[in-house]
């Protein structure tokens, strides 16, 4: 999509998606372990959800399958040339 | 019940095939065919070594006793390597960059390349793994019996009676023959262990296969889909109400931390790791497998609860469970499942502890003891490979041992968490290692000594129930009877959990100690360079550091040096490519910074960078770390503005590019107007013979009567034009040779005065039909040039013949002098016409461009000769050129070559 937006300097375009793909990187995982933890986690109880599986268990499952396909098309964004130049890199590219 | 013997036959068949998976990795890894094993599925695969047999039974275990819990196990996993690219990434750049053998390697080289360190990380780690291995044995063993019927009639037992020891130690036997025979191949730890790896990817193929088809019968075969399995549930199976305490929390952030810390884990995720983009894959294709691995638990703990007794072992229900249900094909499928989890774990953590093990606590001792002076080639090579292969069979003796002794107490049933709140014990200087400059040895040394030891006194020796070192009394009421010291409710801190208490405390105090005596004391030189350089691993590359340590050795000593340690062929290999990249003859490379600093990694693959560095220095001399330099790279705003230097580079880099190409495309411009001028010339210049050719000939057939000598007038001029038009066409072959070639002429020694006598002789009838004087003034006399006879004597011809053709004077005079100016022979042909027009002067070299206004000539020129003599003086390495006017006199024009050498001058003589 961002392809299709008009870039005026060529490389810009990239270099937002990049930064983009790696903010996800950070937040994917930070996000899934909110949710995986206890405020959230105790909405759901071993009440029926989806076809008779509790629905504790449909929401575990359920939040790690789309950790895991978030990761997935994210890492594939990730995965280019650019992403090891550390020009494209933030100086400041390392965790609090 | 299966018979004992098929079993038996089974599993001798399983690991038969094992060992022709891993000969015949290794021998395609050889071949050079080794794609397979460096594709990112068997990275992702081989990572599986996290799932041992403790994941395989104990799972379902597990969510039998607490029902979601046993998820925290692969939750933490899965939070590290969805976040890969903020943690993982870096350990393996780093682990690749400084070719780290180990986790013990990674913290001893972050923090100086101390020994002290080192050792202790490797004594942790061995503490920590031998009862995992042990637990290990045990599992195999037990379900070994199980499956073969030979303690259990019944499946209600909940214990097994006397464990099987021929059978265990005949287990640990055979996994020390495959690790020593495809786990020592080679000293280098960063050589990857392709037969291992190829082992272990088909492992764990099998046990997910194994989970999934056990999982499967139940939800489809015993039950009819996920929603009736759920329902036979007894109630409150699930425990939500109280899983989700600060239990489940330690829990997912240890499991977390073993999937990083863990010797086997490190083994596989860093050092076998062939490729930095497989983590982009192993990111999420691992969690995929941890998440299958886990879908079935549920519903395996819950048939397990309806069909089998009260009292059979939940450890065992993915084993029983089939048994009871007669399918004994899936039973012996969930055995060898069950098998392949626990040999793979003790293949890769034997390889793991034997390396850290052999090169931080045997080599630092065989290297003091003076008894041990071989200098023989290979020599420290071979010692590597045995100790190697002896700490190999000593952790799984003392696997075994630890097996024999509390086999029948139920203290290895938590071993697996223990084992990781023990390895959990590096994570403080770790991650302080990697993103903290200001991490010291001292700050880690005394975090993690203090973090063992109150792991040691809060979990491990607790766990034995007062059967080891720990007497129950103790364990209960505090050393002495003090209550306040009571290794679960340490410092009054009660009613927790064991293990969050355990962890709570060690993890605390660990990372207390860590941070304050790291700020106490500041790092010494070394450790900020190493700092340094894992912090910012992706700025700075590992050659640096030799931009900071300066040392002197003579090269055949370090030659001396790497033999013994690498061997003589990979030594030679690695001296000479180097030497080859200094671009210096011979196979001994210039010992500057850099190879001793390259040296210094290499030997660090195979022996860890404590021991390298001390090897080394033993060789060095002068080693001094300049501080200055340090200092700088150290220094955040240096860091800043070393980047920003960077951009500025590349960006001047593009804008030259850019200004490059505009010259290009200008150039490009010019050259094709330059060609339509050509084109428009030369069928300009093709045209006026062509248009009095044609007239007179019109006018030959269009007059009958004409007279004879107008007619020959006539004929003449067409013969005469037609002569011009094709000198005009040789000429203009001529030329576009003279420009297209692009091959040198090959020159040739020339005397350019004989060449200059022979076209003046040439022009003489020319010259007295002109009524014009050709003079010689001074001349050079005898000498040589390098050039091309025919076509300098075409240049004279050429600019002589203009000099009588275009000259207006009464008396016409060409005077032809030579000389010799800074290296260069000079001809100057000057007439005494009217000269050429100032501004005709700057394109007479042009093609078609005539300077001259008035010919004596009827035949005017083509306007080439010039261009063409250009060309050819360009294409002989001089010039022609046209000397400024002097008022009264004509034109000058001088011819200047680059010569060889002067004979003797005939004006001398």
């Amino acid at each position: 999509m961002t392809r299709k937006r008009r870039a005026p300097v060529p490389g810009a375009a990239t270099a937002t998606a990049i930064r983009k793909s790696r903010d996800l990187a950070m937040i994917i995982p930070v996000v899934f372990t909110l949710l995986i933890m206890k405020p959230m986690i105790h909405l759901f109880g071993p009440e029926p959800g989806l076809a008779g599986i509790p629905a504790i268990v449909v929401y575990v499952f359920g939040l790690w399958t789309l950790a895991v396909v978030l990761t997935a098309w994210n890492a594939r964004r990730l995965n280019t040339p650019e992403t090891n130049d550390p020009l494209v890199m933030d100086p400041q590219d390392s965790p609090p | 019940m299966l018979s004992g013997n098929l079993v038996f036959a089974v599993s001798l068949g399983y690991v038969i095939l094992l060992f022709l998976v891993a000969f015949w990795g290794d021998k395609k890894a050889r071949t050079g065919s080794s794609a397979l094993f460096q594709s990112p599925l068997i990275y992702t695969l081989s990572i599986s070594v996290y799932c041992t047999s403790w994941t395989f039974y104990g799972a379902v275990g597990s969510a039998v006793r607490s029902g979601l819990e046993f998820a925290t196990i692969y939750i933490g996993p899965t939070i590290v390597f969805i976040g890969f690219w903020y943690l993982l990434r870096k350990l393996v750049r780093i682990g690749r960059v400084h070719r780290i053998t180990s986790i013990a390697d990674l913290l001893s080289s972050r923090y100086g390349k101390g020994e002290s360190l080192a050792v202790l990380v490797t004594l942790i780690a061995v503490i920590g793994t031998t009862p995992y291995i042990a637990l290990q044995l045990k599992a195999v063993t037990n379900s070994f019996q199980v499956i073969s019927g030979t303690v259990v009639s019944d499946l209600a037992h909940p214990v097994f009676g006397d464990p099987d020891y021929t059978t265990a130690f005949w287990i640990a036997f055979g996994m020390a023959i495959f690790t020593i025979v495809f786990g020592t191949r080679n000293i280098d730890a960063n050589e990857r262990h392709h037969g291992v790896v190829a082992a272990i990817a088909l492992e764990a193929l099998v046990k997910l296969f194994a989970l999934l088809a056990v999982g499967l019968f139940v939800v489809f075969s015993l039950a009819d889909g996920p929603g009736e399995v759920f329902s036979w549930a007894p109630p409150d199976f699930l425990k939500t109400e109280d899983v989700f305490g600060p239990r489940w929390v330690s829990l997912t952030f240890l499991a977390a931390t073993a999937v990083i810390c863990l010797p086997r884990q490190f083994q596989v995720t860093v050092v076998e790791n062939s490729d930095e983009r497989h983590l982009f894959t192993a990111s999420w294709m691992f969690p995929l497998y941890l998440m299958l691995i886990s879908l079935f638990v549920l519903p395996i703990a819950i048939a397990g609860l309806k069909f089998l007794p009260e009292t059979a072992n939940p450890d065992m229900f993915v084993l029983t469970l089939p048994m009871a249900m007669n399918q004994h094909t899936l039973a012996l499928i969930a055995f060898l499942g069950g098998f392949s989890s626990a040999t793979s774990m003790v293949i890769v953590a034997c390889i793991a502890l034997s390396t850290m093990v052999s090169n931080h606590i045997v080599m630092p001792l065989a290297l003091r003891l003076p008894w041990i002076e071989m200098k023989a080639s290979g020599d420290i090579r071979k010692l590597l490979l045995f100790s190697r292969r002896a700490s190999i069979c000593l952790v799984l003796l003392l696997g075994f041992i630890y097996f024999r002794l509390s086999a029948k107490s139920d203290a290895l049933a938590s071993i697996g968490l223990i084992a990781f709140l023990g390895v959990a014990q590096f994570l403080p200087s770790l991650i302080g290692g990697l993103y903290w400059r200001q991490a010291s040895a001292k700050g880690a040394f005394a975090g993690l000594a203090a973090g063992f030891m109150l792991w040691l006194y809060t979990l491990f020796f607790p766990s034995f129930e007062g059967q080891f070192v720990m007497p129950l009394s103790v364990i209960e009421n505090g050393p002495w009877g003090i209550t306040f010291l009571q290794p679960q409710a340490l410092f009054g801190l009660t009613d927790m959990d064991p293990l969050v208490h355990a962890l709570f405390w060690s993890l605390s105090i660990n990372t207390f100690l860590f941070v304050i005596v790291s700020v106490i004391f500041d790092p010494k030189p070394l450790e900020r360079l190493q700092g340094a350089l894992f912090v910012d691993v992706f700025r700075t590359p590992a050659d640096n550091e030799s931009r900071f340590i300066r040392r002197y050795a003579a090269s055949s000593d370090l030659f001396v040096l790497a033999q013994r340690i690498l061997g003589t062929n990979t030594a030679y290999r690695l001296f000479s490519d180097f030497a080859k990249k200094q671009g210096v003859s011979g196979h001994l490379p210039r010992a500057d910074d850099e190879f001793i600093g390259h040296l210094e990694r290499e030997l660090a693959g195979s022996v860890g960078a404590a021991t390298a560095r001390a090897m080394i220095s033993q060789v060095v001399k002068g080693e001094t770390i300049s501080l200055d330099e340090l200092m700088k790279i150290v220094d955040e705003t240096q860091q800043v503005i070393d980047y920003s230097r960077q951009l500025e580079v590349k960006s001047h880099q593009l804008q030259q590019t850019a200004r490059q190409l505009r010259d290009a495309n200008e150039r490009l411009k010019q050259l094709d107007l330059q060609k339509d001028d050509f084109l428009s010339q030369v069928s300009h210049e093709l045209r006026t013979p062509m248009t009095s050719i044609r007239s007179f000939a019109q006018i030959l057939l269009e007059t009958p009567d004409m007279t004879v000598e107008e007619t020959q007038r006539f004929t003449g001029i067409i013969l005469e034009e037609s002569m011009r038009l094709t000198r005009l066409l040789d000429e203009i072959l001529d030329l576009a040779r003279l420009e297209g070639e692009q091959v040198p002429w090959v020159l040739q020694r020339v005397d350019p005065e004989e060449t200059l006598e022979r076209a003046v002789e040439t022009c003489h009838g020319l010259a007295s039909q002109a009524a014009t004087e050709i003079r010689f003034g001074d001349r050079v006399g005898d000498i040589e040039v390098k050039a091309e006879a025919d076509r300098l004597r075409q240049v004279y011809l050429n600019l002589i013949t203009n000099a009588i053709k275009y000259n207006t004077s009464d008396t016409p005079v060409i005077t032809i002098r030579t000389t010799l100016e800074d290296d260069r022979y000079c001809v100057y042909i000057q007439d005494n016409g009217e000269g050429i027009r100032a501004d005709d002067r700057e394109r007479i070299f042009k093609k078609f461009s005539r300077g001259w206004r008035e010919s004596k000539d009827s035949r005017s020129g083509t306007g080439l000769g010039l261009a063409i003599s250009w060309q050819i003086m360009q294409r002989l390495q001089g010039d022609l050129e046209l000397l400024p006017q002097i008022p009264g006199d004509g034109a000058c024009f001088r011819v200047t070559l680059p010569f060889d050498s002067i004979k003797t001058s005939k004006a001398a003589e």
